[in-house]
């Protein structure tokens, strides 16, 4: 029976592990009492507890005896599977009986059914798997039941569609069940007061602060033979080498492509080396694999990219090395949290620079890392193609009336100002496409009660919408086997430029690509040593809007620099210039068969989205017709087909053309954003129950008919404001029009430019015929 | 540049950059791949696509109708996309495509698609799986098994051409101009393509010195395949 027979209290719990309650976790417990807050918000940086925190009222009041239930809701699989670890050997240590239960899209359905029938007091899920839970018959008395619904890591999904799913989702929740309370985590942000609104469904948010900063120590490492260009790190893999020996090491890199072939290298050079990798391209049971080794201490280090960064509780490791700049402060600092995932210990970071360029970035992360100058996390408008789904989601179950609904989705914060008007074209449109003209017969997706209440129609389409939930869109991923086995998957843009008998790194293996079907790569693993296809595949990662400011100003004011990056820039210096504040440098200069238009702004990436658009705008005004674009924080880069002449002319009279219309909907993004938007809204199925060939229609087609019959549709409508949402920054554009500029010809590509050709993705404006 | 004329056995073909070829001695036009219903075999399936897909396939067809004013026009199979596509396309729209049918001389060859189409008294013109006239043979998969050696003229594949600029590719329809055959792109609005260089594609074509007519947003590229 119960091996502690004398019932505890809560303080004895926390002796019996040996922790003390910090100030801020104190202030938390109290102000949870007085019932005057329905809603908690916990700032606290990574490695401060601020998860088990969240989990504390339910502990406590169990040891008192109360029954409670918790919903969890964390962005990551990963940190679900780690805090179900951590919180089951917690409880059976103590033989708390809390049953846990975990769901997320890797679980089976019956024990999801039995989910429903047996509630667990703790369920951890994502918010994906939590919008189908409300499609369950049984969910009205699941979430009845619900006292406490904790979201980690807020802010992580607060301005992502992710996030206003989740509002859209807690909206309902507390519709009905009144009694929640809202618990929610997040590192330090510079806007808190942001967060704390959005959290304020059914009364004021309390926010709790943890003033404590943890103890980071944090270096560059160097070698003076750093390339100008490229984001491998093998030129200084032996002193990697060095200082993984001995010690428990967990490696961050930016791309999946940059943990392979580091992987490969210290993997065939250092034979003493115990060490694995993980990343989101494999696939789950390679990825489980490495996690428990690394947990087990069968090795010592793990290469990851952010497949990592949040939760994973590794309390013995020794330090982080990162490959490469973090690009926000707010990354670095948790994914250097994670080594002495402790209180008082001292996290320690040796921080990469992969190429001359890099060494700036990495110098001023930690500059503001010093500063203490953390991210600031923009607000986001509520996305309709959102609600379309939500509501969709909602027909499958608990059914919506018009009117009311309403008044629930605008408190949801990031839908507050919602228009009624707009609900009603969303309804129409879920309800029979509400199109003005129809050439078919009237089909309706919805059934309309006499009581006004919608419903779905049938089971296939209720099936369609389950198995479509959810707002991340991934670019359509092939999956690569070796023989029967499933390594993982890739990116369809990496298969574009694969042909059958290419040898590339995958897994940690290396394997030679033996045929191309449409939905897999079949690969055999291979030996020899040849010429390997270079991979650049991996998303594009946020970034920290106060990175360009802080390297402008190490570029003018710091000459601390080792001697190879002095000639780096005395080089960039010679060739053409170095840009300052309120100084804009634009290069022109060939590349192949065409020549490459250059800005370095140092405006931030999304400034200079709508600047490389309202540029090439202005270049095919002169009839020069720029075929595709790069960029990144600091700069971007038209290319064009053809050689160009009188470009100095051309530029002059953009600058001194400040107000101009942009036509946004006949951009190569807006049919980018429209395609994530049919995905979202249920236009279009990303996943079909018989997937043929013939059932399948490209989004583009579907915009230009669109924007030619109907353009006034509320797909269309919300494809526009997401369009501007993406491009406007009025202050920033006009910081840019009022700074002075350089125009520099050059003969070859300069220093500041060439890595950022070499790096990012490109982007497509036309068609080059 | 809405088209271009190219000579193939001392005949001019003309190909227009919707996907249509006009053989100019015998005044005759030749489309393929109409897929009209696509739209709706979607929204009934539960995703509510514009249903303007076949307005669209309309418009095109009679805007290139009155360019070249034929005297009979071939629609080269798939002319439906699914066996009960014509019952749900509303009269107003069937009388718009009866109405060229007519007047045109429609012969529609039977595709994969047309297979066991019901309410087919719905579209008028000719139904047959083959048609043959002076040195031009038509249907709807390449097969080559014609007697005569005739040219042949086909549709069902689709085809596109992915075209590799500075290390992004763009997607264009091409025609795939063999020396006895040609294989048309498709020319309904909902309908999408088929890479020329995947292995599905290189199955059904088996020559080499293939030629393409890649149909660009502004002008045409012939090229080799």
């Amino acid at each position: 029976m119960n091996k502690f027979q004398k019932k505890i209290n809560f303080n004895d719990f926390l002796d019996e592990k040996g922790w003390k309650l910090y100030d801020y976790q104190k202030e938390f417990l109290k102000n949870l009492e007085t019932e005057k807050f329905k809603s908690f918000l916990i700032f606290s940086d990574t490695g401060t507890g601020k998860t088990i925190t969240t989990f504390f009222p339910v502990i406590k009041n169990r040891l008192n005896g109360c029954d409670e239930k918790i919903i969890y809701v964390a962005p990551l699989k990963s940190l679900i599977t780690d805090i179900y670890k951590n919180l089951t050997e917690l409880f059976t240590s103590f033989d708390l009986k809390i049953t846990l239960g975990k769901r997320t899209g890797d679980e089976s359905h019956s024990l999801k059914n039995k989910q429903l029938l047996n509630q667990p007091d703790i369920l951890l899920t994502t918010p994906e798997s939590l919008a189908l839970l409300m499609t369950k018959k049984d969910s009205l008395s699941f979430f009845k039941n619900i006292n406490y619904f904790i979201i980690d890591e807020l802010s992580e999904i607060i301005n992502t569609k992710r996030g206003d799913h989740i509002s859209l989702i807690l909206t309902k929740i507390i519709s009905l069940n009144d009694k929640i309370k809202i618990i929610a985590s997040s590192p330090n942000v510079n806007n808190k007061n942001y967060l704390s609104k959005w959290l304020a469904i059914s009364g004021v948010t309390k926010v709790i602060n943890n003033k404590y900063k943890k103890k980071i120590n944090i270096k560059i490492l160097y070698s003076p033979n750093i390339p100008d260009y490229g984001h491998s790190c093998n030129f200084l893999s032996y002193k990697i080498y060095k200082l993984l020996k001995e010690k428990r090491t967990i490696i961050f890199v930016n791309t999946r492509a940059q943990a392979e072939v580091l992987f490969m290298k210290l993997f065939s050079d250092y034979k003493d080396l115990k060490i694995v990798i993980h990343h989101g391209s494999l696939s789950k049971e390679v990825r489980v694999e490495a996690e428990q080794k690394m947990r087990n201490n069968l090795v010592d280090t793990i290469i990851c990219t952010s497949s990592l960064e949040m939760g994973i509780d590794w309390i013995d490791i020794d330090q982080i090395i990162h490959i490469g700049t973090p690009k926000s402060v707010n990354k670095l600092v948790q994914r250097v949290g994670r080594s002495n995932h402790k209180y008082f210990s001292t996290s320690k970071a040796f921080l990469v620079p992969t190429n001359k360029f890099e060494y700036f970035e990495t110098k001023a992360c930690i500059n503001l890392l010093k500063k203490g100058s953390y991210d600031i996390i923009e607000e986001k408008k509520g996305s309709k193609d959102v609600l379309c789904q939500y509501l969709l989601t909602l027909s499958c179950n608990y059914g919506f009336k018009c009117k009311s609904i309403y008044k629930e989705i605008l408190k949801a914060y990031p839908y507050r100002n919602l228009d009624y008007k707009n609900l009603l074209e969303i309804i129409n449109f879920i309800y029979d496409g509400g199109y003005v003209l129809n050439n078919y017969n009237r089909w309706k997706k919805l059934t309309k009660t006499k009581k006004g209440e919608y419903f779905i129609n049938d089971n296939q389409t209720r099936t369609n919408i389950l198995m479509n939930i959810g707002t991340i869109i991934d670019s359509q991923l092939i999956k690569v086997r070796n023989g029967k086995k499933l390594l993982g998957k890739v990116d369809q843009n990496f298969v574009n430029f694969l042909k059958p008998g290419d040898v590339f790194n995958f897994s940690g293996i290396t394997v030679k690509c033996i045929s191309i079907e449409s939905d897999q790569i079949l690969v055999r693993s291979f030996k020899k040593k040849t010429n390997i296809v270079p991979i650049y595949w991996g998303t594009n990662q946020s970034f920290g809007a106060n990175l360009s400011d802080e390297i402008l100003d190490i570029l003018t004011n710091n000459h601390d620099f080792p001697d190879e990056l002095k000639n780096f820039l005395y080089k960039q210096k010679k060739d053409s210039d170095i840009p300052k504040k309120n100084l804009v440098l634009i290069e022109l200069f060939p590349y192949e068969k065409g020549e490459y238009l250059f800005f370095h702004t140092f405006l931030g990436r999304q400034t200079n989205q709508t600047l490389s658009k309202l540029v090439s705008d202005h270049l095919v005004y002169n009839k020069l017709l720029p075929s595709s674009y790069v960029l990144n924080d600091y700069s971007f880069g038209l290319y064009i087909d053809s050689k160009c002449n009188g470009l100095k002319k051309i530029i002059d009279s953009f600058f001194n053309f400040k107000f101009r219309e942009i036509e946004f909907m006949n951009t190569h993004l807006a049919k980018k954003i429209f395609k994530e938007i049919s995905y979202i809204s249920g236009l279009l199925p990303k996943n079909q129950i018989n997937k043929r060939k013939n059932n399948f229609i490209n989004s583009d087609n579907i915009f230009d008919t669109l924007l030619k019959y109907e353009p006034e549709h509320i797909l269309m409508k919300i494809t526009e404001e997401e369009v501007k949402n993406h491009f406007m920054r009025t202050n920033q554009l006009n910081k840019f029009f009022n700074s002075d500029y350089l125009f520099k010809k050059l003969n070859r590509y300069s220093q500041f430019s060439i890595s950022l050709i070499n790096e990012k993705s490109k982007f497509k404006i036309n068609g080059p015929i | 540049m809405i088209s271009i004329n190219y000579e193939i056995n001392d005949q001019t073909l003309t190909f227009h950059k919707y996907g249509g070829i006009f053989i100019n001695s015998l005044k005759l036009l030749v489309i393929s791949d109409l897929h009209l219903g696509k739209g709706f075999s979607f929204i009934k399936k539960g995703f509510n696509v514009p249903p303007y897909d076949i307005d669209d396939t309309i418009d095109k067809l009679e805007e290139i109708i009155n360019l070249f004013r034929p005297n009979r026009v071939i629609a080269l199979g798939d002319n439906v996309h699914e066996f009960n596509s014509l019952e749900n396309i509303n009269h107003k729209i069937l009388s718009r495509i009866n109405i060229l049918v007519k007047k045109y001389n429609f012969i529609w060859i039977l595709g994969n698609h047309d297979k066991s189409l019901i309410n087919i008294n719905h579209l008028e013109g000719n139904f047959i799986d083959t048609y043959s006239e002076k040195d031009f043979f038509f249907t709807h998969i390449k097969n080559d098994s014609n007697k005569k050696n005739l040219f042949e003229l086909s549709g069902h594949y689709h085809p596109k051409y992915a075209l590799k600029v500075n290390k992004l590719s763009y997607y264009y329809k091409c025609f795939v101009l063999g020396k006895r055959f040609c294989i048309l792109p498709s020319f309904g609005t909902y309908t999408g393509g088929l890479n020329v260089k995947s292995r599905e594609f290189m199955k059904g074509l088996k020559e080499k010195n293939t030629k393409l007519i890649i149909i660009g947003n502004s002008k045409f590229i012939i090229e080799r395949l």
